[in-house]
């Protein structure tokens, strides 16, 4: 049996013991993206999830709707006033299904198919990761029209002061930056650790155990760059430091397994049978590039981090004033505060 | 088309696979055999690019799995047929497959009849088969792209008479066309109607290995030549 593979040899008899010449080309990546898309929302769980989303934040906006006069308390009201409400339902269950797409391969044992339609892995966990940013990105834009739906409505049906259609472009932007890293992060614990319920878990309680050490005294200037309070500092408008952040941490998310995903193949499949690695060696592999990327998203929230290191001159307002006793608050939309330039 | 040169794979201190050498040939079945934990699904997982070796190599149609571009159309694999998501139904699950490798939709239909499974069937979710039907939508998946090389992990495993009837007809077709399929079973009277070729192996090394005609000369049954051999290498 011949090992070479050129041209000439290729012969397209049905005995040749060669690759096919006519099915040389590779897998596109635009393939792979459908594929991703549809496994997104094609289970059961995934079809709840994306039903629940789409509910609760209607039902957020009739809400808005309804209360316009009481929201607006007298003032002329922004027309974002809805916005803090309405993502409530999709920007928490956004991490879930994002977990859930990652996690799932593993324990239902479908990458045992996946790697085998598509043995370069890298490219199938690069496809979940545009796919998830692209979900986050369009549900959040819906999250938006809604917003502004519901400040039409509540002006035509109210009679409050006109509404203020400015809109605050760099708040908006902070804003679904750090909406697309949080989800960003709930998949890299997903990866990092294969497991749903304990990755959905830990993304829910980071910020608690953050702030939690960071009460310790010798702890609390480490917690400052572990947390992910970088993030959240997103959403307030202080973005000319963020947009470097933002490069930095995809990156450091999405470049790093990538590599290491390629690797997956080699490390022994120890503590399962199944060919695929074992969680161990995962979160072995995954893990300290999770630490690594809080601690980045972290920086632009600390006074001596790289990110101020690049941009301190022109922010608009420093950590000190930004600096909340709750670093992160995974809850943030229950508390509105409108989309504004001007916080602190 | 199928060709394993001294491959070794262990896990730890673990051997799994012990320097394991065989090939096959176009047009050739070859009856994959050996006790629980003998080495033949590592052996395939390596085959399939989803465990490298340790050293050694296994390769098809003379080069990785894994540097094969769209290798679904060249090697059909079934390695586990419960390695499905459960929440997904039989034809989205072929769909899928179907979109990675660039097939058109119809083949998901094709491939559904080809393995019988019903249209009604295809439409439930996987969590609902049976080990049969778990089987059948495996091999579907495996025989979507047409591909002429078959690494088939005990798929008669929980078949119907019925079903295993028509997958020996089917694998004898496969290979009277040229393609080249590696059947692991434990179903011996099933591997000496079909096989052409057989590797034994236990204990991760290969205990026998050739064409079937020679190795069962005479009056003995495969399944004699297959106590006896494994013998020293049986599970305790």
């Amino acid at each position: 049996m011949t090992t070479t593979t050129s041209q000439a040899s290729a012969v397209t008899s049905p005995a040749s013991t060669e690759i096919d010449p006519a099915w040389r080309a590779g897998i596109p990546f635009t393939r792979l993206l459908r594929a991703e898309q549809r496994k997104m929302t094609d289970t059961r769980s995934g079809f709840w999830l994306v039903l629940v989303m789409i509910l609760g934040a209607l039902a957020a906006a009739i809400t808005v709707v309804a209360t316009w006069n009481r929201m607006a308390g007298g003032s002329s009201p922004s027309w974002t006033l809805g916005s803090a409400f309405i993502p409530l339902a999709p920007m928490t269950l956004l991490p879930v299904l994002a977990i859930l797409l990652i996690t799932s391969e593993w324990s239902t044992r479908s990458a045992l198919s996946t790697f085998a339609l598509e043995p370069r892995r890298g490219r199938v966990i690069a496809a979940k990761a545009v796919v998830t940013v692209a979900a986050t990105v369009l549900i959040w834009t819906l999250c938006q029209g809604l917003a502004a739906l519901a400040a039409l409505l509540g002006d035509v049906i109210h009679t409050t002061p006109p509404v203020s259609w400015t809109m605050h472009w760099s708040a908006m932007a902070g804003d679904l930056a750090q909406t697309v890293l949080l989800v960003l992060v709930a998949a890299a614990l997903g990866l990092a650790i294969g497991n749903a319920p304990a990755a959905i878990v830990l993304y829910m309680i980071l910020p608690v155990l953050t702030t939690t050490l960071g009460l310790i005294p010798g702890l609390h200037t480490a917690m400052g760059w572990v947390s992910l309070n970088g993030i959240s500092l997103l959403g307030t408008g202080s973005l000319d430091a963020d947009g470097w952040a933002h490069a930095a941490v995809s990156t450091l998310i999405w470049n790093r397994p990538r590599r290491l995903s390629a690797q997956f193949s080699l490390c022994a499949a120890r503590s399962s049978d199944s060919g695929l690695p074992g969680r161990s060696a995962r979160l072995r592999r995954t893990g300290p590039v999770v630490v690594a990327t809080a601690v980045l998203v972290a920086s632009p929230g600390h006074n001596g981090s790289p990110v101020n290191f690049f941009c301190t001159k022109d922010r608009p307002h420093g950590p000190s004033k930004t600096t909340s006793p709750w670093p992160y608050d995974p809850y943030r939309h229950l508390c509105p505060t409108p989309l504004t330039d001007a916080v602190g | 088309m199928i060709t394993v040169t001294h491959l070794t794979k262990t896990y730890g201190s673990v051997t799994a696979v012990d320097d394991v050498s065989f090939t096959v040939g176009p047009g050739q079945v070859c009856g994959f055999l050996g006790p629980n934990g003998a080495g033949k699904s590592t052996t395939m997982r390596c085959l399939a690019g989803l465990t490298r070796p340790t050293s050694g190599s296994a390769t098809v149609l003379g080069t990785e799995y894994s540097r094969i571009p769209n290798p679904a159309r060249q090697v059909g694999v079934m390695l586990d047929a419960s390695a499905q998501h459960p929440g997904r139904t039989g034809r989205e699950t072929l769909r899928l497959a179907a979109l990675v490798q660039g097939l058109p939709l119809d083949r998901v239909d094709e491939a559904l009849e080809l393995v019988g499974l019903t249209r009604a069937e295809s439409r439930a979710r996987v969590r609902n088969y049976s080990l049969g039907m778990r089987q059948r939508l495996g091999l579907a998946v495996a025989l979507l792209g047409d591909p002429r090389v078959l690494l088939l992990d005990e798929p008669a495993n929980g078949l119907d008479p019925e079903g295993i009837s028509w997958m020996r007809r089917l694998l004898r077709d496969r290979a009277d066309r040229g393609d080249a399929v590696l059947l692991s079973s434990h179903l011996l009277h099933e591997v000496e109607q079909v096989a052409d070729t057989l590797v034994l192996i236990g204990g991760g090394r290969i205990l026998t290995a050739g064409p079937v005609d020679e190795l069962l000369d005479g009056e003995r049954s495969l399944e004699e030549l297959y106590l006896s051999r494994t013998e020293t290498t049986a599970r305790r």
